[in-house]
Formats: structure tokens, C-alpha cells, sequence
């Protein structure tokens, strides 16, 4: 896979199906699915993701030799993709509405199934924050990074992401009720 | 800002909201329903914007090497968002957008650019719009969206019906 790094000048792979190619489609086969799921949260929206994930990945041919010269393409895709969402996030907020009033006339709100609608209601209040905070509650839940990839990952210091992660963390609590079931410790350990 | 304490390092020392919220994004997650990434088509766009980027001597040698058709679509279909890059908002792509009205006055954009029929009348159903579909010729894509009536910024509401000109080929 590191073996074409050595290729050719950009004009090259205009020509056609060079080794990079190739790499790339294992790629894209390979992981296009995960970095779905990974716009899926950021974005709210199905097709708001697809296009992430479209565009993240056009940016990644284009830096291909780049990508694949990481100890972690997968990572450095993914730092793509998180930039991107933070660079665009009107294009990506504005779309994020329609899901959401959509989801909103499905379920009930006094729903039987407490739990569920819990979760709904975190996805919900975490769509409701802005775009930097989210990516950062993202990385740090979905992707299990620590605040130090975080900050890699988005080039802020990581003194900003865990202000961001605190004032995020206070948010999602704020518009959250309590948890019903299993939340005495919450309320204790909740504050911090 | 450290007067927080940022979080607990591992999972076991996650407070239930947090396992509540990691629990929530999986969920969400694994229940959407993951769409195919066509690498063909991704070669296809960024070499079209690279193309677009450089001078118009180098287009020419894009042709020649057999970019043809990807010069061609990326003309015809210009108004698409991917091309319409830093312009990128409502103006270029409304003829593509269905702004739906929702409860309380708010309005919530549908946008239809790129989709083909299958995808056009399932974001269409969701917001409860009936749906006609016409064929127009066109050098784009066949099958892909082209335009939508009516279109943004005129809004529609649940049970409207909106009619969706596809690319004929």
C-alpha cells in the first residue's frame, strides 16, 4: 500500500488506472461504511452524510499518496471529513431540520419506552449544538479519541477542546431530562 | 477553562448520561442504512474539479485522455453542489431544492441535485409530498435529478404535489 507513494507527478494518475487507483477502491470497499456511520452522527441526515462522505473521499483521491504515507489513512480521512463538516456546516445544518421534525412526528413524546426515548433525545440535543461542540463530543464518544487527538484532529489546543467538551457536556444535560431509570449516580457524579 | 473536570479516561468510568450518549450515537448509527460509495464516481468528480481548477489548456488534454464525458457532465450539470463550491448556498441549486413547510412557519429544504428517482421520491414521501415524474433530454447523468417544481424558494406542504424532471439521457 505505501509502495505508491513513490508515483508519479499529479498528471499521472490523470491518465488512467494507476496502483493508487486501486488502493483507493480497497479503500472506499473497505471503510466507506464506517466513515458513514461517523458522518451519520455528525450530521443527522442521510443524505447530508452521503454527501460528506462524497466529498471526504474526493478529497482523500486527491491527496491519495499523502493519505496512504499515514501510519493511520484511516484516521487522516476521517480528519478530513470532520474538517470538511466543520468548514460547511451551514450546507450540512440546514438539511439536519428535516430529519428531525420527520422523527418528531413518528414517536410520541410520553413514550412507553422511556430508554429509547432518551436516546432519541440525546441524538436530538446533541444535532442541537453547534457544529464545533458536536464534533467533539463525536470524536471523544464515537470514535473514542482522547482529548489530545482531538486536538490533532481539529488543530485547536486541547485546552479548547475540553472547554468545548464541558460547555457540550452541560447542554446535553440541560435539555436532557434525567435519565429515568438507573440515575441516582448522575445526579451525583452528573456535576462534577 | 480546566475548572471542569474534562472526563473520566476510560470506560468504566463513564457516568450514565455519558453511556447513555455513547449507546445513543451507535445506535443511531447502526441503524442508518449505509449507502454505496461508487469509487468510479469519486475518481470521476475529483478529477473533474481538478479539471475545472487548472487552465483551459489542460481541460483540452483531459479530453483527449478520455475525460470527455466528465467534462461534458460537469458543464451540463454545473449547478450541482459539489461544483458550486464556495457559492454553494440556496441561489445556484434551488431549482433542485423542495422547500417544505413546516408546523410553526418554518421551512425546511429538500434538496434533490444529484439523487436519482429512487432516492428523489423517498426524501420526497418523507415529508408526506406526492410526487410526478418527467423525463427532459439532457447530457447529464441519465436518471438524475434535473430540476423540480415547484422549486425554492416557493414552499410546498404535506400533500403537495411536486414534479421531478429527471435526465433522460
Amino acid at each position: 500500500m505505501l509502495g505508491l507513494s513513490t508515483e508519479g507527478k499529479p498528471g499521472a494518475d490523470l491518465g488512467g488506472a494507476g496502483s493508487a487507483e486501486i488502493d483507493f477502491h480497497d479503500f472506499v470497499a473497505a471503510r466507506s461504511s464506517a466513515l458513514f456511520r461517523g458522518a451519520f452522527v455528525l450530521t443527522g441526515d442521510r443524505e447530508a452524510a452521503e454527501d460528506l462522505v462524497q466529498e471526504t473521499l474526493e478529497r482523500a483521491y486527491r491527496k491519495w499518496r499523502t493519505v496512504v504515507a499515514q501510519d493511520a489513512p484511516d484516521a487522516y480521512v476521517r480528519r478530513i471529513m470532520v474538517n470538511l463538516a466543520n468548514d460547511r456546516w451551514r450546507r450540512f445544518r440546514r438539511v439536519v431540520v428535516v430529519e428531525y421534525q420527520d422523527t418528531g412526528d413518528g414517536a410520541a413524546p410520553g413514550d412507553e419506552y422511556g430508554r429509547i426515548d432518551n436516546r432519541d433525545q440525546l441524538i436530538r440535543a446533541l444535532l442541537c449544538l453547534p457544529m464545533r461542540m458536536r464534533t467533539v463530543v463525536v470524536l471523544r464518544y464515537f470514535h473514542d479519541l482522547s482529548d489530545a487527538e482531538i486536538a490533532a484532529d481539529l488543530k485547536i489546543s486541547p485546552g479548547t477542546v475540553r472547554s468545548q467538551f464541558a460547555r457540550a457536556m452541560e447542554k446535553l444535560r440541560s435539555q436532557v431530562p434525567p435519565l429515568s431509570g438507573p440515575s441516582p449516580r448522575q445526579l451525583t457524579e452528573g456535576r462534577r | 477553562m480546566t475548572s471542569y473536570d474534562s472526563r473520566p479516561s476510560g470506560d468504566s468510568g463513564y457516568t450514565p448520561l455519558e453511556e447513555e450518549l455513547v449507546r445513543a450515537m451507535h445506535g443511531f448509527a447502526g441503524a442508518a442504512d449505509v449507502p454505496r460509495f461508487d469509487t468510479d464516481r469519486v475518481v470521476r468528480r475529483s478529477r473533474r474539479k481538478r479539471a475545472t481548477a487548472m487552465a483551459g489548456g489542460a481541460a483540452a488534454v483531459l479530453l483527449a485522455i478520455g475525460g470527455g464525458t466528465a467534462l461534458a457532465t460537469s458543464v451540463t450539470r454545473g449547478p450541482e453542489p459539489l461544483n458550486a463550491t464556495s457559492a454553494a448556498t440556496t441561489g445556484d441549486r434551488n431549482h433542485t431544492t423542495v422547500l417544505l413547510g413546516l408546523p410553526g412557519g418554518h421551512s425546511a429544504p429538500i434538496r434533490l441535485a444529484g439523487n436519482d428517482e429512487t432516492l428523489a421520491k423517498a426524501a420526497l414521501a418523507k415529508g408526506g409530498l406526492k410526487i410526478g415524474f418527467v423525463k427532459a433530454a439532457c447530457d447529464g447523468k441519465p436518471g438524475s435529478v434535473i430540476a423540480v417544481s415547484p422549486h425554492a424558494p416557493t414552499v410546498v406542504h404535506k400533500g403537495d404535489t411536486v414534479t421531478v424532471t429527471l435526465c433522460a439521457g
